[in-house]
């Protein structure tokens, strides 16, 4: 249900949450990652995620999250920048990168 | 008198605490502000520690609670497991104070990020997984104090995980761990130097030094006669002004400067000057530099000015000396105060591991324990060899950044022979000053006076006075120097938890007869500061493997957390997997090879000594060059100009056992010269067999 919701916000801009969740994170970044962007990683997954609100529509992100095809499943853990687009939805606005 | 560090043990192989680094008054240094005034207690950066509690993220108030300035003893058995919760309520720092603030993905440095690193244990440096979701060792997370605010993306040089607030860390030591001293300090590049200086740091013990420690009748040696010194330098500022890299920036009484200036002091005291714990700042203005007069570098023992330390007429103590200096590095001497000469004293252990020198031990060897440069050797008058390993005595100290050494100290006489001491004995420990090459220029300070009485309280205990000279000690135990390499021992033994895996892409095992060259000097030889390393293979015949070279041929590269310079397996059966490393020195100026999760030895020493940090000596210019380097490169030869036999540099050539897993680094342990970028990641990965 929460990744429809992400999806939905995602693609067609419509019932977005008032601040970004693991599952509007998760659907911008797939959204970006297969469109090409070289900001991310490929094959993340996002467990958790407790975001700020920055002012202007941007926010600041504590992400937890894992590689799909690492069998250990370490964890990763970033601070990414998430922005409310008007018409658009969320963008992811820095790099979900491995480190 | 000296007073030991507060120590948390272990209890039924678990030791479990909560560390918050956090701001507070460095309650036994005391500053007094130029034309008087009220005395001034610097703020240090201090790592607050008790027990964990079962909720939040501070501690209680109460006895259980520490936070000294001088640090505490975290006191572990091999088979422990250390369980600590690292908590940042580090205070904001000016950026303008801050040297690497805008060095590339560096710009959150001034929210102060921090980390903790268990420096000498040999541990896995292990990330967090979500079946585990502690650390080990791993030194690239950063914890940000969320009340300095989140910190901004960064698009390149990133150091690693970012957590807010705090981390859990499970550090376990192997059951065949050797028996030693250690120490703990954040290890965040770019600002490691910063809060190491402003006081973060205490020590680690693995085991007891009756481990490897006898008297002559092979008693192990009593707890209560051994002493925890660790050595810390602050320099406090007088109000004024204060040369930055951002320029001149106003500075208050009583202010801690810890990005340091090593010209802050003269090097030698004036005719007539005591320096007792402490040398007065000078005024560098003519030559460009700060004025510091009226500040002061305060050089601590336990975080305490020059205090006394009572040392038992008959038994003397075993010292276990620590540095929790960033940069700086301490020439020592224990020096008679009625004949005014340097005292023997008997060497232990380096850097966590007892030596173990056979009676077929060449001399050369014994002259160049841990080095060269590091120990005086001097005759051990009335040691016997009772055991194996042959006593080794040494007049002189070089403890560079991260060195630790432990000694057997007692009263000798003016020959160097063990004897009882007579009234009124006493000796000072001294730092007699030291130049690093072409570089800094460490001040001479008298840091403690030592009490070899015949009246007054012996040793750290109350005790029955014992009337017996203990004339000589014993070396050795199952985890010394040979023990490590030894059929138990870590260096040899499978390491636990790894699994065959297939090798990840740019990991590889390092052919027969190769050996790894690291390079030691600056990315732009044009452009100070900037420490570099560069890297590449050489095969058995001596020739550069192609395409090996990193950056790329003749290049050096500033710390890029990004890429991993090394990446090697374990040996089939995940056995530890000896490898041979050969150092080069580009620089005039010397340097402090260090790193993490092993210990090597210098290849020449037969295995006698292990240790984890060594000096690097320094290249010598061609005349036909030397002007142009020491005008023109800041004094640092580059890579081709010592391909080309322009920069003689003898090489440092180690065997580097390597026995545990994961990602970590190897650098200068001066924090200036790491903080600057002389740092490179290396990987290590269980074998695919």
């Amino acid at each position: 249900m929460a990744q429809s919701v992400g999806l939905l916000c995602y693609l067609l801009a419509v019932g977005c949450p008032p601040m970004p969740d693991v599952a509007v994170i998760q659907t911008a970044y797939e959204g970006e990652a297969s469109a090409g962007s070289k900001l991310h990683d490929k094959g993340l997954k996002v467990l958790d995620a407790k975001c700020h609100n920055q002012q202007s529509g941007q926010f600041l992100c504590e992400v937890t999250f894992i590689s799909t095809n690492d069998e250990s499943e370490r964890l990763y853990f970033d601070v990414v920048a998430v922005k409310r687009v008007e018409g658009k939805g969320w963008e992811l606005k820095s790099g979900l990168c491995k480190r | 008198m000296l007073i030991e560090p507060p120590v948390f043990r272990s209890h039924e192989g678990v030791l479990d605490i909560m560390m918050v680094a956090t701001p507070k008054l460095a309650s036994t240094i005391a500053y007094t502000p130029p034309g008087g005034g009220q005395t001034i207690h610097p703020q240090a950066w201090v790592f607050e520690v008790c027990a964990r509690p079962s909720t939040g993220l501070s501690c209680p108030a109460g006895s259980g609670t520490v936070s000294p300035y001088g640090g505490v003893r975290l006191a572990l058995r091999p088979g422990d497991v250390l369980k600590v919760r690292f908590v940042n309520r580090l205070p904001k720092v000016d950026p303008n104070k801050l040297r690497h603030v805008n060095d590339p993905g560096e710009a959150n440095l001034y929210l102060n990020p921090s980390n903790l690193h268990t420096h000498g244990l040999l541990t896995p440096a292990r990330p967090a997984t979500r079946t585990d979701p502690t650390f080990g060792d791993f030194v690239y997370l950063t914890v940000f104090n969320s009340a300095n605010g989140l910190p901004a993306p960064q698009s390149t040089h990133q150091h690693g995980p970012i957590l807010m607030d705090k981390v859990d860390y499970k550090i376990t030591i192997p059951a065949n761990h050797p028996s030693g001293l250690f120490w703990f300090h954040p290890h965040v590049h770019g600002i490691a130097l910063n809060q190491v200086v402003q006081g973060m740091s205490g020590l680690i013990t693995v085991g007891e030094v009756s481990d490897y420690v006898r008297d002559a009748g092979l008693t192990p040696w009593s707890e209560t006669q051994v002493r925890h010194l660790m050595l810390k330098e602050m320099q406090v500022l007088a109000a004024g002004t204060v040369n930055f890299d951002s320029g001149p920036q106003p500075v208050a009484n009583g202010e801690v400067l810890n990005q340091e200036d090593t010209s802050f002091c003269a090097q030698q005291p004036a005719s007539g000057e005591l320096r007792l714990g402490a040398c007065p700042g000078q005024d560098n203005s003519a030559s460009g530099g700060s004025n510091f007069t009226g500040g002061k570098w305060f050089m601590t023992v336990n975080g305490q000015q020059f205090p006394s330390i009572p040392v038992s007429p008959t038994k003397g103590e075993v010292w276990r000396l620590a540095t929790g200096a960033g940069s700086f590095s301490w020439n020592l001497q224990l020096v008679d105060d009625k004949s005014q000469k340097p005292m023997t004293v008997q060497l232990l252990s380096i850097d966590g591991v007892a030596v173990n020198l056979p009676q077929n031990t060449p001399p050369s060897v014994v002259a160049n324990l841990g080095g060269a440069g590091r120990f005086r050797v001097a005759p051990c008058k009335n040691s016997q060899v009772i055991g194996t390993t042959v006593p080794v005595c040494v007049d002189q100290i070089v403890m560079m950044p991260s060195s630790r050494v432990e000694l057997w100290v007692t009263y000798r006489d003016g020959h160097g022979q063990v004897a009882r001491p007579p009234s009124g004995a006493s000796a000072t420990l001294k730092m007699i000053g030291l130049t690093m090459g072409t570089g800094d220029a460490w001040p001479a300070v008298d840091l403690a006076k030592v009490l070899f009485s015949v009246g007054g309280a012996e040793g750290l205990a109350t005790e029955p006075r014992s009337t017996t000279l203990t004339d000589a000690v014993v070396v050795g135990g199952p985890a010394d120097a040979a023990g490590v390499d030894a059929v138990s021992g870590i260096h040899a033994t499978a390491v636990p938890g790894s699994t065959p895996t297939a090798l990840p892409e740019g990991c590889a095992p390092l052919p027969l007869g190769h050996r790894r060259r690291v390079f030691f000097g600056f990315s732009d030889v044009t452009v100070n500061n900037t420490f570099a390393m560069g890297y590449e293979e050489v095969d058995e015949r001596g020739r550069v493997v192609p395409g090996s070279q990193k950056p790329a041929p003749d290049q050096l590269e500033r710390f890029d957390p990004a890429h991993t310079t090394v990446c090697l397996p374990l040996g089939p059966g995940q056995t530890p997997v000896s490898e041979t490393w050969e150092l080069i020195q580009l620089s005039t100026e010397n340097h402090n090879f260090h790193m993490h999760q092993v210990r090597f030895a210098p290849a020449d020493s037969k295995g006698r000594v292990k240790q984890d940090n060594i000096l690097l000596g320094v290249t010598t210019p061609d005349p036909s060059i030397a002007d142009r380097v020491a005008n023109n490169q800041n004094g640092v030869c580059t890579a081709t100009q010592w391909r080309q036999g322009l920069c003689a540099s003898k090489p440092v050539v180690l065997e580097i056992p390597f026995s545990q897993l994961g990602e970590f680094v190897y650098h200068c342990h001066i924090l200036e010269h790491e903080d600057g970028g002389m740092m490179a990641r290396i990987r290590v990965v269980p074998s695919p067999y």
